[in-house]
């Protein structure tokens, strides 16, 4: 009596990043289970994952870390105070991220309040998004 | 410094809890080890999960999480360490090409991500969340849903806690960004609520968000910090693992609070309440939705008797299993919900009889 649940299907996207500006290198849907929802309320602070229709709807959205590394998480030698954080001098790099794969879903759309320790207070913004319509601007990397 | 300096030797699935259509799929791969050096790799890449899986929330949530093991060898060992940062200018040949002094910060280890994603994406498809162990003892790391960390002492909960960032959203609860007595531009939060959901901005009893874990008797906001220019230097007021609202959180002094005095989130310690809880429910659609009971054998005599009682048992469950199943169909979501339950409750009793000799000790068997 297997009992598994319904088999789902995940969107593996492979971005490569200079600032916000973002740069799809490979998609793929894979089956398996995506990270599930959470809800988002309005003039919230922080970083989520919108998934929107093309109505501009949400339809997926998510609290995450923001993948693009502005900061690094750093050992520091104290031991009651582990862990510190410092700004990268160049903002660069390549990421993944998981979501789900729905067929209304038009756009990926990063919320995030502004960059830097200070300004991490302000209420989240629209600061990058990626046209799911669209064949990633490489050819996917090879297996 | 690339695919040409080692091999991708294999595959492991060190940790098997069922198909990875249906399980969170956790993948080890290392970098910097020689091929001599690879039994290492597989101690370290074990030594994580014994930590994670001794990590509460993890420890109940096995049953979720496939974890697999990629086995990369390399032509020497270790990660370069450039002078430029103040390392030793070594510069080892290894496959996914590990460096400390990545954007200025020594401690920054990074490693080539498209060869790793191309390795993930060939040896473990369905891979959700991925780790590079570097074989080197410097302190160094990165976040991620690729992330990095080298082997200096306690590597294990640093890599836990960049999990927690990376696959459950959850904020860093310390109360400064480059250190305490470090910051001037972090004394007091005046922004909106955050939406993560381990820190707050309210630390009102009636609206916080974690508010369901207050105990009455607990004050809130619980601590209070007294000099906003300066991290809050007082012990807890209250027994560890107490949640309310402390303040000090987000990389603020003042104005957020966080769950418990201690926490992974912040200092490296167990997970607090609130991010358990979190944990929890993020991996929850990967757990076997029945599963079978844990048990011991017993004689046949007890079996006998047990087989008995339990067949009548399973026959009242299952008239009443028919029941459920009809008002489910006229519409009743209700029923639906609680017709499932009982299926399980049901496939349980069966599993009981047919392992009543023998038992059971594997929490994770799906029925």
């Amino acid at each position: 009596m297997a009992r598994e649940r319904e088999p789902q299907r995940t969107l593996r996207l492979f971005v490569a990043y200079r600032g916000t500006d973002l740069r799809l290198l490979d998609r793929r849907s894979v089956e398996m289970i995506p990270p599930p929802a959470d809800s988002v309320e309005e003039q919230r602070a922080g970083f989520w994952l919108e998934l929107r229709d093309a109505k501009g709807q949400t339809v997926y959205s998510r609290v995450t870390q923001n993948p693009i590394r502005f900061s690094a998480e750093l050992l520091t030698d104290d031991r009651e105070r582990p862990l510190a954080r410092a700004e990268l001098e160049e903002v660069k790099g390549e990421f993944v991220l998981h979501v789900p794969d729905l067929p209304e879903a038009q756009v990926l759309v990063f919320m995030s309040s502004p960059a830097g320790p200070a300004a991490l207070g302000e209420t989240a913004s629209e600061v990058a998004r990626l046209d799911l319509t669209q064949p990633p601007r490489e050819e996917p990397t090879p297996e | 410094m690339s695919t040409a300096d080692g091999t991708v030797v294999g595959t492991t699935k060190i940790v098997d809890r069922g198909p990875p259509a249906s399980r969170f799929n956790l993948v080890l791969l290392s970098d910097g080890y020689r091929q001599t050096e690879l039994g290492q790799f597989a101690a370290d890449a074990q030594q994580f999960v014994n930590t994670l899986f001794a990590t509460a929330p993890f420890d109940g949530l096995q049953c979720a999480i496939n974890v697999y093991r990629i086995d990369v060898s390399s032509t020497d060992s270790g990660a370069d360490d450039p002078t430029a940062c103040g390392g030793t200018g070594a510069a080892p040949a290894t496959y996914f090409d590990a460096s400390f002094c990545n954007a200025g910060i020594q401690r920054l280890l990074l490693v080539n991500t498209t060869t790793v994603v191309n390795v993930l994406n060939a040896e473990v498809p369905q891979w959700h969340q991925a780790l590079v162990i570097v074989n080197s003892p410097i302190w160094g790391g990165a976040g991620g849903t690729i992330g990095t960390t080298s082997k200096a002492t306690g590597w294990e909960g640093i890599a836990i806690h960049e999990m927690g960032h990376s696959a459950f959203g959850l904020a860093d609860e310390y109360e400064y960004w480059a250190g305490c007595g470090v910051d001037t531009t972090q004394n007091t939060y005046t922004g909106p609520e955050p939406t993560q959901p381990n820190i707050t901005a309210d630390s009102n009893r009636a609206t916080i968000k974690w508010g369901d874990l207050v105990a009455a008797s607990t004050p809130m906001p619980t601590t209070s910090n007294a000099d906003c220019t300066q991290c809050d230097p007082q012990p807890s007021p209250v027994p560890a693992g107490t949640v309310g609202a402390f303040e000090g959180a987000g990389y603020f002094h003042c104005g957020l609070f966080r769950p418990e005095f201690n926490c992974m989130m912040r200092n490296l310690t167990g997970f607090c309440a609130v991010c358990r809880r979190h944990i929890t429910q993020t991996l929850t659609p990967y757990l076997p939705r029945c599963t079978a009971p844990v048990f011991a054998g017993s004689s046949p005599l007890v079996c006998l008797f047990r087989t008995i009682v339990l067949l009548v048992v399973i026959a009242l469950l299952g008239a009443l299993l028919l029941l459920l199943r009809l008002l489910c169909l006229l519409g009743a979501e209700t029923a639906c919900r609680q017709a499932e339950s009982l299926a399980c409750q049901i496939a349980q009793l069966r599993f009981r009889i047919r392992n009543c000799r023998s038992g059971n000790a594997d929490p994770c068997v799906p029925l």
